[in-house]
């Protein structure tokens, strides 16, 4: 078992090989050896830590994406937004949390994890215009009134056919 | 304003560029025409998110530029150079569509800009997709760097080919491009994996077919069809839809081959090194070679790569002692794979000539061993009518009707009017001969 303790001081116990599928703690394992000593994640809150958790328990044993994973893997990983049922049902939550697991999967290194939150929000933007998207995050239009020209301009580049 | 948005906006607050660009690809996740619409509106939405769309190159690699009587030029120019300019060194992958009606009035308006600048990155074309009239193919160049990332060219020409016979004989400058068009970018040859090509001559595409895995060709000319075969060997899937007669014929109605018709005008190795290389599970084989018949080992060798064959028809030959011998022997036994069409449920052989049929009838008696797998068995001759040594000999009569008592469905049609199943009429000539053998006899 390894002992993680968040950034509000929880502590957190989970089996060594659900938390290696965080990278940063694996090489963290790897280089202190063996050790009971707590492993510290002062960038991620107890309550993301136990939403990571509940998705590395689900993905267990399931391969780790390799190191060298060569660029057109990576192109293929880009060209989809499709996410698993039951990733969808996990990463079903308020954009505040969705936005703080994204963060945590980038700092703990959890590709599959980043790659779940990141293709969530995409599918949010996807297919909604500039208005929109404004509303959906609260966004406020800060362009002058020439760079407005600018958009206008491009937009008709979009609509000319 | 800007206040605000670091206050609320996630992409401003809390998220380093590379997550907020990693979300901005994942919107871009086809490459369909109206995804070009997404790069524009994700810059469309605040500074931030403009700075963050317009440094993530992988969100302007796909260029769709269509041509139509209305369009503006100068809107798509400059369209085309703010994609390649924010698409920063990536590959690309380029749609070009122009209408047919559109391309003489757009002469003057500078479709040829357009292409110059596309040629000018030719070195990033991943994906090439071309919807054109004939003559702009001439427009294509690179001959510095060449294209050496293309992996996929899709070729589709929306004017006449230059096989579609134009009543009008008027002549104008596109007519004599049209003779001359080719896909020749000059320079060292790109070798992309898949090649799609509809309505234009394999002849007019020059590329090196020698990483060419996947092609889809419509309305091709089946000599192009082998030639196909021949250039490309490393070719795996083909897909040919409306396959139009020349020397050849084919009618592949799968994406993967169940079916091939071919006059045997020409060598019969380029089908068969493409059907030993293809993974096509060939139902259907017509086989014509009229009087080129020339090619023993090579149709017992073509007969060997199509295991999966139900149907054969061999038309305008005779079969040869091996062809009976292979068939005879599949049913002694032997492993799967070594039978010589384990499948075949259904052999046609027609036009054989009156030297020839003794011959076949000869060696399908001295096999003597049943025939095999083959369940159905049409045989058509074509021996004049009156000829008494083509009725069958009772020995050989015997035979085919001990097959057909094994449950051969066995048909010995001469195609002589007037004819028929020599088989019916054969045992008809014998029972009559026997009749008044037994009258004389009586008598």
């Amino acid at each position: 078992m390894v002992l993680l303790v968040t950034s509000d001081n929880e502590q957190f116990n989970a089996d060594k090989d659900v938390v290696e599928r965080s990278v940063l703690i694996k090489n963290m394992l790897e280089d202190v050896g063996e050790s009971d000593q707590p492993i510290p994640l002062p960038n991620v809150s107890s309550s993301v830590l136990k939403k990571v958790l509940e998705y590395c328990e689900h993905h267990r044993g399931e391969p780790l994406p390799s190191a060298d994973a060569d660029q057109s893997q990576d192109e293929t990983r880009k060209r989809t937004t499709d996410i698993s049922e039951w990733d969808q049902k996990f990463i079903t939550v308020d954009q505040e949390m969705l936005f703080e697991i994204i963060l945590a999967a980038n700092y703990l290194d959890i590709k599959s994890l980043l790659d779940v939150g990141c293709k969530t929000v995409a599918n949010m933007i996807k297919g909604k215009t500039p208005e929109e998207i404004r509303k959906l995050f609260n966004i406020v239009n800060d362009f002058t009134p020439e760079e407005e020209a600018q958009i206008k301009k491009e937009n008709e580049w979009a609509e000319d056919r | 304003m800007l206040s605000v948005n670091a206050f609320h906006d996630p992409f401003t607050t809390c998220l380093p560029t590379e997550i907020a660009s990693l979300i901005f690809t994942f919107c871009v996740d086809t490459e369909q025409e109206i995804e070009k619409r997404i790069p524009l509106a994700l810059s469309a939405v605040s500074r931030r998110w403009r700075e963050i769309a317009q440094s993530t190159s992988a969100l302007w690699t796909s260029i769709h530029l269509e041509f139509n009587s209305s369009t503006i030029q100068s809107s798509r120019e400059e369209m085309l150079r703010h994609w390649l300019l924010h698409s920063s060194q990536r590959h690309l992958s380029i749609h070009l569509s122009i209408d047919c009606d559109t391309e003489h009035a757009f002469e003057t308006r500078g479709y040829r800009t357009i292409i110059n600048i596309l040629n000018s990155h030719s070195y990033r074309w991943g994906k090439l997709s071309l919807q054109i009239p004939l003559h702009l193919l001439n427009l294509f160049r690179s001959e510095i760097c060449g294209a050496p990332a293309l992996y996929w060219l899709s070729i589709g020409i929306t004017s006449k080919e230059d096989d579609e016979d134009d009543e009008d004989d008027d002549s104008d400058d596109a007519d004599e491009d049209d003779q001359t068009a080719k896909f020749d970018l000059g320079g060292p040859l790109p070798a992309p994996r898949t090649v799609s090509i509809s309505s234009c001559r394999l002849g007019r595409i020059r590329i090196d077919w020698t990483n060419v895995t996947d092609v889809d060709m419509f309305v091709p000319f089946i000599s192009e069809c082998l030639t196909l075969f021949a250039t490309a060997p490393r070719l795996r899937e083909c897909e040919l839809i409306n396959v139009r007669d020349d020397d050849y014929s084919a009618d592949p109605s799968t994406p993967t081959f169940t079916t091939i018709f071919s006059n045997c005008r020409q060598p019969l190795d380029p089908l068969q090194s493409f059907l030993i290389r293809s993974s096509a599970p060939l139902k259907f084989l017509h086989i014509d070679e009229g009087d080129f018949f020339h090619y023993e080992d090579s149709l017992t060798n073509l007969l060997w790569t199509v295991p999966s064959l139900e149907e054969l028809e061999i038309f305008g030959t005779c079969l040869f002692d091996e062809f009976w011998e292979l068939l005879t022997i599949n049913s002694e036994g032997n492993a799967r794979e070594e039978q010589f069409l384990p499948m075949l449920t259904s052999l046609t052989l027609d036009a054989i000539s009156d030297i020839e049929i003794e011959y076949e009838l000869q060696e399908v008696c001295e096999a003597d061993r049943g025939l095999g797998v083959p369940k159905r068995l049409d045989w058509c001759v074509n021996i004049e009518s009156g000829h008494d040594e083509y009725y069958l000999d009772e020995a050989t009569l015997q035979f085919f009707e001990r097959l057909i008592s094994d449950g051969l469905d066995f048909k010995l049609l001469n195609l002589q009017p007037q004819s028929g199943d020599m088989i019916t009429y054969s045992r008809a000539y014998y029972d009559e001969m026997s009749d008044q053998y037994q009258s004389r006899s009586d008598s």
